[in-house]
């Protein structure tokens, strides 16, 4: 979210405000950073997501397995 | 029993995980958006920019130092980590540019990084951020909290 928020700033206003072309390349290199950083993020997000949903499944199963008794 | 007991235990963890992962974006949001600085329309100039840069950057660093002591999550410790030395990294490149210095990225070389003392390159840097989280935390000394166990 704060990656989105500075990626919206850099782009919107900082990029083109720049007077020097090295140092709106340099924006637009931290821009690019600032994308892969944020695609991390979102990766481990989902990745514990991913965990969260396996092991509240687990827990059913075994919930149900014990409830299962003769 | 037990391994109900396990299953709650796990369960507890990941969603401490998505809540610290929430908690990592949503406080560096608030920060940004409650930063003065941040939202000067009148910000023409490089310095200006810089300085722009420099404030948002360091909401996110400060995200990153309070959030990390409270991770349980080695994923999610490293990202938090990952940022600090990006987000440090990027603090010394811009400060002098804000601050109006010589040395900045208009002095830069070809790839429109600074020159020496440290040449940055993209994929330089890129490699050694990587590179820098493994060095930050060579011994268990300093290693996250789960890994001690």
């Amino acid at each position: 979210m704060s990656h989105e928020a500075m990626l919206a700033t850099l782009e919107r206003d900082l990029i083109p405000s720049a007077s020097s072309a090295k140092f709106r390349d340099r924006l637009v290199e931290l821009s690019a950073e600032l994308t892969a950083e944020l695609q991390h993020a979102r990766n481990v997000q989902r990745a514990a997501w991913f965990r969260k949903t396996a092991a509240e499944e687990r827990a059913d199963i075994s919930r149900e397995i014990s409830n299962e008794g003769p | 029993m037990e391994s109900m007991r396990k299953n709650d235990v796990w369960m507890s963890k990941s969603r401490l995980v998505a809540i610290a992962a929430f908690a990592l974006t949503a406080a560096a949001a608030g920060r940004v958006m409650a930063d003065p600085t941040a939202s000067d329309p009148g910000s023409t100039d490089d310095a200006r920019i810089a300085r722009r840069v420099l404030a948002m950057n360091r909401a996110e660093e400060r995200a990153s130092e309070t959030v990390k002591g409270k991770l349980v999550s080695a994923a999610v410790w490293q990202l938090a980590d990952r940022m600090e030395v990006d987000h440090a990294d990027l603090d010394r490149e811009f400060r002098d540019l804000a601050a109006g210095g010589r040395e900045s990225v208009l002095d830069a070389g070809p790839t429109g990084r600074p020159t020496p003392p440290t040449s940055r390159g993209s994929r330089v840097t890129s490699s050694r951020r990587r590179t820098s989280i493994t060095k930050s935390c060579p011994t268990r000394r300093c290693s996250p909290p789960w890994s001690a166990t």
